[in-house]
């Protein structure tokens, strides 16, 4: 057999007498035969689960954007808009007039897109002014109770002791006089005049006279004792030792807050109150007690940071946005 | 075949087995290697899905390759849509394999079209010429000559005299 004809007949059958030359390749080209060991057949399921992972993403991305479009729309508000009004005599709440409610009315008012608010009886209350993320109102007097989902600083309320802050929630301003008291219901709110500020939890309350500090957050369900106890040591309007000796011994674990807010401002029961504090609530390092027993106030803010508070970001709080929420 | 169609695993696992090569051929012609690699999975997978198609058991590999076929055009549809098409040849799209083995493939597929599928499924896949006859559709007798005369034109291009 002629070689050609013997390479002929080896490339056609394989088990026919080899071809040196051809032999040569099929060894070069060995490399790239498929071997179906070693890549077994997949499970047809594992091939089905790939489209639907592509589909999630692609799902995820889309309802990502409208998370995006809707949050847009929510916090965005044209400048000095009114603000409608869901239930009461008037149809919005008007840019700089004054709106009076008598003793026996009160007003629903949506918060542009990010809330809603009801006017109390007997009470003042002026828009000021109106636009994205920055709501003012002035309030004379009465009750006003907000909710609100939105990044902090979103509303801001005057009264006549100071300015009351949101931090994303839901809190209830009321104003007599030259006292504002407000009770946060969820989040965080600030309040905050000449001579200082405080940051107020969920649950918790301060009031505010224009010639002080705001008071201390004071939990509403502290002992009867413990909270005319601190009013009276802010206000000195008992013996101090007595009353001082009543905080620390209703002081529950909720109320470390208030003992170290009260820390931070009485100089001469400070000790005994960082003392009471650690025993309820010890920080994490020994070091922060002493540090704060030595004046140190920013070891008092980082034992207040690892208190078991609600969370400072107001995104959790979006239950507060739901309309069966509007009280 | 009927209990691959009825969904026996292992009777597909069989023909998987057996045609693996002929279908990893078919796209190698077309496709770089590792792409190749992955779409013989793809291929089998999408058979057994359509099996029950098949009216002659007997025509399984031409049936498989012509998928594989199909399989190989999607891709470059796919590639054009989304991107420009690389300017490399399979043959150094994987850079894991021998280079030996990648030269002469390249050369392969520098070869007139009509040779690539006959060459690459005898010579690297080890096919006999009436086996790459059922997997192509060509008759045994072309497949003979498609070889005889695409291997002369290898061996000129690889410089084998």
């Amino acid at each position: 057999m002629r070689d050609d004809e013997r390479t002929e007949e080896y490339l056609f059958d394989p088990a026919a007498a080899p071809d040196e030359e051809v032999v040569r390749l099929e060894a070069a080209l060995a490399p790239l035969r498929y071997d179906s060991d070693a890549h077994p057949l997949p499970d047809r399921r594992r091939l089905a689960r790939r489209r639907p992972r592509m589909l999630l993403a692609a799902a995820a991305a889309m309802l990502l954007a409208f998370v995006a479009a809707g949050a847009l729309w929510l916090w965005t508000w044209p400048s000095d808009r009114p603000w409608s009004v869901v239930a009461g005599p008037l149809d919005a709440l008007p840019i700089g007039r004054p709106v009076s409610t008598g003793s026996d009315d009160s007003l629903l008012v949506r918060v542009a897109r990010i809330g809603w608010m009801r006017i109390g009886r007997d009470s003042e209350v002026t828009l000021l002014s109106t636009r994205s993320n920055q709501h003012r109102l002035v309030m004379q007097e009465g009750t006003l109770h907000v909710s609100v989902w939105a990044p902090p600083r979103s509303i801001a309320i005057r009264t006549p002791s100071g300015e009351v802050i949101d931090f994303g929630c839901e809190f209830i301003v009321r104003v007599d006089r030259d006292l504002t008291t407000v009770d946060v219901v969820s989040g965080w709110v600030r309040l905050d005049n000449d001579s200082g500020e405080v940051l107020v939890p969920g649950g918790a309350s301060s009031v505010m006279r224009r010639d002080g500090l705001p008071s201390v957050p004071l939990f509403r369900s502290a002992t009867p004792g413990f909270k005319s106890a601190i009013r009276s040591i802010e206000e000195g309007s008992q013996p101090r030792v007595p009353a001082l000796g009543i905080v620390l011994r209703e002081a529950r674990r909720r109320d470390v807050l208030t003992l170290l807010s009260l820390a931070g401002r009485d100089v001469t029961g400070r000790d005994a109150l960082l003392l009471r504090a650690a025993e309820l609530m010890p920080p994490r390092s020994p070091q922060t007690l002493s540090r704060a027993r030595a004046g140190d106030d920013e070891a008092v803010a980082r034992w207040v940071d690892e208190l078991p508070l609600p969370p400072r970001n107001w995104v959790p709080n979006w239950r507060d946005r739901l309309p069966f929420r509007v009280r | 075949m009927r209990a691959a169609a009825a969904g026996d695993r292992e009777a597909f696992g069989e023909l998987y087995g057996r045609h693996s090569r002929a279908v990893h051929g078919t796209l190698l012609a077309r496709l770089p290697p590792a792409e190749a690699d992955d779409a013989v999975q793809e291929v089998f997978l999408q058979a057994m899905k359509r099996l029950s198609e098949l009216r002659d058991p007997g025509a399984f590999r031409s049936w498989v390759c012509a998928i594989a076929r199909r399989r190989a055009v999607d891709h470059f549809r796919r590639r054009v849509d989304h991107e420009e098409l690389p300017s490399d040849t399979p043959s150094n799209a994987n850079t894991g394999l021998r280079a030996e083995a990648q030269q002469v493939l390249a050369a392969i597929l520098e070869l007139p079209p009509a040779y690539h599928e006959p060459l690459v499924l005898r010579l690297v896949e080890g096919l006999s010429g009436r086996e790459i006859a059922a997997a192509t559709g060509l008759t045994a007798d072309s497949v003979r000559v498609n070889l005889h005369r695409g291997f002369r034109l290898l061996r000129q291009k690889l410089g084998i005299e």
